[in-house]
């Protein structure tokens, strides 16, 4: 059986410290503006605690992308395993995929005038390397996991303040942040 | 909020009055007797707005060396359909400015230019009803653009109509202006109801000058207009347009997408 790849951002170790984001841009050297990666900060309405809380997203890799359903130039592919890559070559810059995607994944690059993603390392993937993000997380955060054998019973698909889309199946999964615990000292 | 893409207010407004004015056409050359006084200059006029507005799209795209591509996802993008229709339609109104030249144009042809044109206004509200911007991720794309063709359409119609058609053509404007009052009005409004992005594109849209510009601009002056003279004046088409521009820009800038509140309540 083939795999079925997917990120797991584990909300209670991720430091939000942007070591993600910054691995990834290394490894791609995107234009200036232009993140594959973005670390969010969870607002208190949502984890109401001194101590922050953080959602280290890039592209979610959905069971039904509609960056590749919407896009009408067909530069976007699904893999066998569930990696969704976007062809530059095929591309012709008319950023539909921008506004399908209800992530605001895919991103404008006004250079190469073309759109631009997350790719989840496929070549490093297909090269038994890990993708650059979590190689980079210091914290193990971030991991990439195969959802086909992936069975942590405390991680979900649609943590508060992650846009609930369940027609279109994104494969990211997470664990919530832990409650903050804390210790009195006895008088 | 997006930024404002001149091209894509350019195309979307240039073909939905070209689909209007089609539209327009089809049903009085079909139905009356007497027929436009300038049979082919009303299709001149539709084939010109619709190849400026076409031509407007190339301006939008990063690679237009490369648009033939944008037809080989006609199975699931809704923006391919969309080409494709447009493409269709064109044809059409090409055949029947090419008929216009030789005589009167046949009753088939007039229906099929009507249908194919509201089946492409269609397919173009589906193509701006995405996923991410869940305050259009619904009917209302089509209905906003049926609306422009209905006013846009019927003010430049109304160049060509004869002087016996042109208190029906006045009141298909003030009907089409006076029900995209109420709507205009009304879908902010509903959306201040609704989840946390919905609520703050209506709130956007309350705020913002292009919204108001386009309501006064576009609707009430011109419904002021209409209803004083009873008839389509001159210089309102060119008014209309510019009204109709102000309120496609707040249409395209002004929508939130889900991805801009991540980390927030939804």
């Amino acid at each position: 059986m083939s795999k079925r790849y997917a990120f797991h951002v584990n909300m209670a170790l991720c430091i939000g410290c942007d070591t993600c984001a910054m691995a990834c841009k290394n490894q791609y050297h995107q234009e200036a503006g232009i993140v594959w990666r973005k670390v969010y900060p969870v607002s208190e309405a949502i984890y109401p605690h001194r101590d922050r809380a953080w959602m280290s997203l890039a592209c979610n890799h959905c069971d039904n992308p509609p960056c590749l359903e919407g896009c009408p130039a067909s530069a976007y592919t699904k893999r066998d395993d569930g990696v969704v890559v976007h062809h530059p070559d095929l591309c012709i810059g008319c950023q539909q995929c921008l506004h399908t995607c209800p992530f605001g994944v895919p991103q404008y690059n006004p250079h190469t005038k073309k759109a631009e993603k997350c790719s989840l390392c496929w070549e490093r993937l297909d090269a038994g390397l890990q993708p650059a993000c979590v190689q980079g997380c210091p914290t193990g955060a971030l991991s990439l996991v195969d959802l086909n054998t992936f069975d942590d019973p405390s991680a979900i698909q649609f943590p508060p303040g992650f846009p609930h889309r369940p027609e279109v199946g994104p494969s990211t999964r997470f664990t919530l942040p832990e409650q903050p615990k804390i210790v009195r000292r006895e008088s | 909020m997006e930024t404002l893409s001149l091209p894509l207010i350019l195309f979307t407004l240039l073909t939905q009055a070209a689909v209007g004015v089609a539209v327009l056409a089809a049903v009085r050359q079909w139905q009356t007797a007497d027929g436009p006084q300038r049979p082919t200059a009303e299709w001149g006029t539709i084939a010109g707005l619709l190849i400026a507005g076409v031509l407007a799209s190339f301006f939008h795209l990063g690679h237009p060396e490369l648009v033939w591509r944008i037809l080989t996802n006609v199975g699931t993008a809704w923006l391919s359909r969309e080409i494709l229709a447009f493409i269709v339609f064109g044809a059409l109104v090409a055949l029947a400015l090419w008929s216009a030249l030789r005589g009167p144009v046949s009753g088939w042809l007039l229906k099929s230019v009507a249908v194919v044109g509201v089946v492409a206004l269609a397919m173009m509200g589906m193509t701006y009803a995405p996923a991410g911007q869940p305050a259009i991720n619904n009917i209302w794309p089509f209905v906003f653009f049926m609306l422009t063709a209905a006013t846009a359409g019927s003010a430049v119609a109304s160049f060509f109509a004869p002087e016996a058609k042109q208190g029906l053509v006045a009141w298909v404007f003030s009907t089409g202006a006076l029900i995209s009052l109420v709507i205009y009005l009304a879908v902010p409004c509903v959306w201040l109801s609704g989840d946390a992005v919905v609520a703050a594109t209506g709130r956007a849209f309350l705020s913002s000058p292009l919204y108001w510009m386009f309501i006064l601009i576009g609707l009430v002056v011109p419904l002021i207009a209409v209803a004083r003279t009873r008839r389509i004046p001159g210089w309102l088409p060119v008014l209309v347009l510019f009204g109709e521009f102000f309120g496609r820009a707040a249409f395209f800038m002004l929508m939130l997408t889900t991805g801009s509140n991540i980390g927030n309540l939804y």
